[in-house]
C-alpha cells in the first residue's frame, strides 16, 4: 500500500489519488522510511542527508547547510563523517529519518521502521519522531505489527484484515498531544483503546496464524 | 568475598592467555618457515645428492645466483630491469584498458536489458574461448611488440571485470534503489549515484583477478613471441635447456605480482572507503 502511495508500484486494477492527485510516477511530495536499512552505504551522514536535496537539484553548498541542521536536529551532530556501517542501528534509522525529512514530504510514509530495533531504542525512536513530527506540517502514514506503537503514535488507527489486506475499521485514538510514548501505555485511555482495537485485530491474527501452519503441514 | 580476589585472578588469567596466544602465534610462524625449509632444503639436497638431476630439475642456491648474476650484470638477452619494465608497462597497459572497458560494457549490459539480451550470449560465447590461444593471432596481427601482449592481457582482464560490473549492477538492494528514487533521483543520477557505487565493490574485488590475468596475459605474450620481458626470458631460458633460468625468471615474476597485488588492495581501499576492514581480508 505505501508502495503505492509512493508511486514506486502503479495499481494493476483502478487509480491512486494523494493529495488530490492520481499517482502516476514518484509522488514528489512524499518521503519513505523502510523497514531495513536504505541509506547509502558509500555516503557518509551529511552526504545521506544531502542527497535528496541534491537530487532535487538545490546547489551543494545550500543541501549541505540544510542536511548539517537536519542532521543535528535529529541527535546526530559531530557524526556528519562516520560511514553507516559505523553506526548503530537506531543511528541509522535518525539518518534514515533526517534524509526523509529534509525533503518536506507532505506525506511520510513509514514501514515498520523501527521494527528491528531493540525496545528501548524503538521507544526512543518513537518519541523522537513524534518531537521531529509536531515541528511538521506532514502526514504520516506508518505501518506496524505493533499495537502499542500504532495508538501511541496515532490519530487514527486502521485495521486491516488478513491477506488479501482490506480495511476492517477506524478507530480514532483521542489521547492528548504531545504524548510520550513510554507513559502513555499506563493511561487508562490507552487501555482501553488497545483492549477493544484488539478484540478486533485478534480474529485475523488468528486467520493469518491458522494459514501458516496449514502452510507448514502442507 | 566473591569480588575482590576474582578481579586479581582475571588479571592473571589475562596475562595467561595472552601468554597462549603469543605462543601460538610463534608456533605457527616457525611451522610456515619450516614448510619453506623442508621443501627448498629437500630441493637442494635432492640436486646435491644427485637423486634428481639438477640439470632438468633446478638447484635452489644455483637460481638464487642465477638471479643475483642476471640483476648485477644483465640477463644474456639485456639488463634485467628491461625485461621487467616491459612485462609491467604491458601488464599495466592491458589492466588499465581491461577494466575500463570491462567496468562501461558491464555497467551498460547491466543497466539496459536490450542491450543485455543481445549482447549476452556473444560476450559469453567469447568468455568461453580458451584465450590463450588468441595469442598467436594477435602476435600475427600486431607483431612481436608490446601491442599484441597488451591485447592478449585486454582480452582475459575484460571478461572478469565485465561479469562483476554485470553483476554489481544486478544486485543493486532494491530498496536503495526505491529510497533514491523517492528522494528523487533522476535515472541519470541513479546510474551513478547508486548503482555505480553500490557496483565498485563488486568490481573493486574483481581487480586482484584481473590484474592477474593481465599479468598472464603480458607473460603468455612474451612467451609466445617477443624480444623483450620476463615471459621472453623464460621462453630463452627454455630453449637452452636452463631450467635455473626459467625457475629465476618465475621467481622474479611473483615477487613482481605479490608487490603489485599489494598496490592494488590500496586501490581497493582507496575506492572502497566506506567498507569495513574485516570485510576484505582473504587468503
Amino acid at each position: 500500500m505505501l508502495g503505492l502511495i509512493a508511486g514506486l508500484e502503479l495499481p494493476s486494477r483502478g487509480q491512486v489519488t494523494v493529495l488530490g492527485a492520481s499517482v502516476k510516477g514518484i509522488t514528489q511530495r512524499a518521503g519513505y522510511m523502510f523497514q531495513t536499512d536504505a541509506v547509502f552505504p558509500w555516503k557518509n551522514v551529511l552526504q545521506n542527508v544531502a542527497a535528496g536535496p541534491i537530487f532535487r537539484g538545490v546547489p551543494r553548498d545550500e543541501a549541505r547547510r540544510r542536511a548539517r541542521g537536519w542532521v543535528a536536529r535529529v541527535g546526530l551532530a559531530g557524526f556528519e563523517d562516520r560511514y553507516p556501517n559505523q553506526l548503530s542501528g537506531g543511528m541509522r534509522k535518525r539518518v534514515a529519518l533526517a534524509q526523509s525529512l529534509i525533503n518536506e514530504p507532505e506525506i511520510l510514509l513509514m514501514d515498520e521502521p523501527f521494527s528491528a530495533l531493540d525496545v528501548q531504542t524503538r521507544t526512543l525512536m518513537e518519541n523522537e519522531l513524534l518531537d521531529l513530527w509536531s515541528q511538521t506540517s506532514a502526514s504520516v502514514v506508518f505501518v506496524t505489527h505493533d499495537l502499542e506503537e500504532a495508538i501511541a503514535l496515532a490519530d487514527r488507527v486502521f485495521v486491516f484484515t488478513a491477506a488479501p489486506a482490506t480495511l476492517k475499521r477506524t478507530y480514532r485514538i483521542d489521547l492528548p498531544r504531545p504524548r510520550n510514548v513510554t507513559e502513555i501505555r499506563f493511561d487508562p485511555a490507552f487501555t482501553r483503546l488497545y483492549e477493544q482495537i484488539w478484540e478486533d485485530l485478534r480474529s485475523e491474527v488468528m486467520i493469518a496464524y491458522e494459514r501458516t501452519i496449514k502452510a507448514a503441514h502442507a | 568475598m566473591p569480588d575482590a580476589p576474582a578481579g586479581q585472578d582475571l588479571g592473571t588469567a589475562e596475562a595467561a592467555a595472552e601468554a597462549r596466544e603469543r605462543r601460538r602465534a610463534w608456533l605457527e610462524r616457525t611451522l610456515q618457515v619450516g614448510v619453506f625449509v623442508a621443501i627448498v632444503g629437500g630441493w637442494e639436497l635432492c640436486a646435491r645428492k644427485g637423486w634428481a638431476d639438477p640439470f632438468f630439475f633446478g638447484q635452489p642456491s644455483v637460481i638464487v645466483a642465477t638471479i643475483w648474476r642476471w640483476a648485477t650484470r644483465g640477463t644474456p638477452q639485456g639488463p634485467l630491469w628491461e625485461h621487467v619494465a616491459v612485462t609491467l608497462e604491458e601488464t599495466v597497459l592491458a589492466f588499465l584498458i581491461g577494466v575500463a572497458l570491462g567496468v562501461v560494457a558491464g555497467f551498460a549490459l547491466g543497466r539496459n536489458r536490450t542491450l543485455a539480451a543481445v549482447f549476452g550470449p556473444y560476450v559469453r560465447m567469447g568468455n568461453a574461448i580458451p584465450r590463450v590461444i588468441l595469442g598467436s593471432i594477435f602476435v600475427i596481427w600486431l607483431g612481436l611488440g608490446m601491442a599484441s601482449k597488451v591485447a592478449l592481457g585486454v582480452t582475459l582482464t575484460f571478461f572478469v571485470v565485465f561479469f562483476n560490473a554485470f553483476q554489481g549492477v544486478r544486485e543493486v538492494d532494491p530498496n536503495l534503489v526505491s529510497n533514491a528514487r523517492i528522494l528523487g533521483a533522476s535515472p541519470r543520477q541513479l546510474s551513478f549515484e547508486v548503482m555505480l557505487p553500490s557496483a565498485l565493490s563488486w568490481i573493486t574485488s574483481s581487480l586482484h583477478t584481473s590484474f592477474g590475468f593481465a599479468l598472464v596475459g603480458a607473460v603468455v605474450g612474451e612467451f609466445i613471441g617477443a624480444n623483450r620481458g620476463l615471459g621472453y626470458l623464460v621462453a630463452a631460458a627454455q630453449g637452452a635447456f636452463n631450467a635455473n633460468g626459467v625457475f629465476a625468471a618465475m621467481v622474479i615474476l611473483s615477487v613482481v605480482a605479490l608487490v603489485a597485488d599489494a598496490l592494488v588492495t590500496r586501490l581497493e581501499h582507496r575506492l572502497t572507503p566506506w567498507r569495513p576492514a574485516a570485510q576484505r581480508q582473504g587468503p
